[in-house]
């Protein structure tokens, strides 16, 4: 195995990153993605290597520009890795049709943003419904899982507002709930907590927190908040494109 | 007339005195295009707000075909937005993770549509809006001047009869601003829809008729109005009119 000294965290290999006990639902394999312009080569993610178990609550920090978010669209399938592998439940990602990679993207994730990406003209539950409504899922069904959803977030009398009748808090329950609704086996969010106060923030990790316990998914929270880690089984960090696990 | 906005006046959130809009007047018709411009902080947004009756005016009428907008209930005005009066708003983000296609097809999706139709009115409504090879894209992946048409596709899925828009042209090019008018024009003419649409300044608005000025919360006589320190200068096919005119 090879370690290297890197201040407050270690470089480490798959190996260590790797819990061999339990099912590993993703894993990354020496993945770069690079940009390029006509001045300069930024590597934005450098030979990763990556694993998140079923139901594990994954927090990866690291400040602006070191390269979480682009992680996070490598995972998602929204980027293709320039080296390296992105395998989901034994599947590399490259391999995926374009239909397959929008499947993926609609069954087996579910995405919470800092902005909470919310439709402004539908209500609280229309907005849960989107994600089924897109896969086909009856309108009858959907509001119904929809209201379900949104009660285990505890916004059950918040059903038929509208994202400017929410305050900051709620509306990010609602995009938790919409990742929720389509009972998706990895949940990835984007600083989900960037947009809201210390308290509403606490709370809105909480809820994340208890995703893998409740509803068996497994979490990848990336943020800056150093807060997340009180929550996390385990705690990665970007740096310069580069991964490490916090000891 | 389709929509008639009567003395509207409305205050600023912050202030008991200081005007978002005052005693505003303006009518559009069917096969109309109204333009409205002004500079930021103007009353523009607020103004296409309670045209769709989604603010209330402190005082004054807002009438849509022949029934008071302002005195409907919440549901009432909330179903007229699903199937009558479509909204663009300009400075809204994209909606992330979203196909083009899934983005346009959404309201009708939610309206309890059939899904096949949905897909269908949608890829049509993107023809319409020559956005159709940028179907399977994801909204963030496409231009602005593609996502400004592609936002006008979904409004027209619901085949509306009124069109508000809110400065779906600022931030592109000539060339492209042009292509919205065109857009909103055939519209109008073609399915006899009424478009209130808004900009940051008039040459945004080619084709429009008539263009008005909002200053201050005020539609006012633009002649010798000068911004940035050039005379405005109006479409030729624009007639400029004072809100009563």
């Amino acid at each position: 195995m090879v370690e290297r000294d890197d201040g407050d965290a270690r470089t480490v290999t798959a190996t260590t990153l790797e819990r061999p006990q339990a099912r590993a639902l993703l894993e990354l394999d020496s993945v770069s993605k690079r940009y390029e312009s006509v001045s300069e080569t930024i590597h934005a993610v450098e030979d990763v290597d990556m694993s998140v178990r079923e139901r594990e609550l994954v927090a990866l920090l690291g400040p602006s520009g070191s390269g979480k978010t682009t992680l996070l669209l490598l995972i998602a399938g929204l980027l293709r890795a320039d080296g390296g592998s992105v395998r989901f439940e034994g599947r590399d990602l490259a391999s995926f049709t374009k239909s397959e990679a929008l499947a993926y993207r609609r069954t087996k994730l579910g995405f919470v943003f800092q902005d909470f990406n919310l439709s402004a003209g539908l209500s609280a539950q229309e907005n849960v419904c989107v994600p089924l409504l897109l896969r086909g899922v009856p309108h009858g069904e959907a509001h119904g899982r929809a209201r379900a959803s949104l009660a285990q977030v505890g916004l059950e009398r918040r059903l038929t507002h509208t994202p400017d009748r929410l305050s900051g808090g709620e509306k990010q329950r609602v995009a938790i709930a919409r990742a929720l609704v389509g009972e998706p086996k990895l949940i990835l969010a984007d600083e989900a907590t960037g947009s809201l106060d210390t308290e509403t923030g606490d709370a809105v990790l909480e809820l994340l927190a208890a995703l893998p316990r409740e509803h068996g998914a497994a979490v990848v929270l990336v943020t800056h908040d150093i807060r997340a880690t009180r929550h996390a089984d385990r705690v990665l960090q970007m740096r310069d494109g580069r991964l490490s696990e916090l000891q | 007339m389709l929509l008639s906005l009567q003395a509207i006046s409305k205050r600023r959130d912050d202030s008991a005195t200081r005007m978002t809009l005052d005693d505003v007047t303006l009518q559009v018709g069917r096969g109309q295009v109204v333009g409205v411009f002004g500079r930021s902080g103007s009353g523009k947004t607020t103004l296409l707000q309670i045209a769709a009756g989604l603010a209330a005016p402190d005082s004054g009428a807002v009438s849509y075909d022949g029934q008071r907008l302002d005195r409907l209930s919440s549901t009432e005005r909330l179903r007229l937005r699903r199937r009558e009066i479509a909204c663009v708003w300009g400075s809204r983000p994209p909606q992330r993770g979203l196909s083009v296609l899934d983005h346009v097809q959404l309201a009708l999706l939610v309206d309890h549509r059939d899904r096949r139709d949905a897909s269908r009115r949608a890829r049509e409504a993107l023809l319409a809006c020559e956005a159709e090879h940028c179907e399977r894209a994801r909204l963030e992946e496409i231009s602005d001047g593609e996502r400004q048409r592609v936002e006008i596709a979904r409004a027209l899925t619901i085949e509306p009869k009124l069109l508000l828009a809110d400065s779906p042209a600022s931030n592109l090019s000539i060339v492209e601003q042009e292509t919205i008018m065109r857009l909103l024009a055939t519209l109008a003419r073609d399915a006899k829809v009424a478009v209130l649409i808004t900009a940051g300044d008039a040459q945004a608005l080619i084709g429009a008729d008539p263009v008005l000025y909002l200053s201050g919360g005020r539609i006012v006589d633009p002649h010798g109005t000068r911004q940035g320190g050039t005379l405005h200068r109006f479409p030729g096919r624009a007639r400029l009119a004072a809100a009563d005119g």
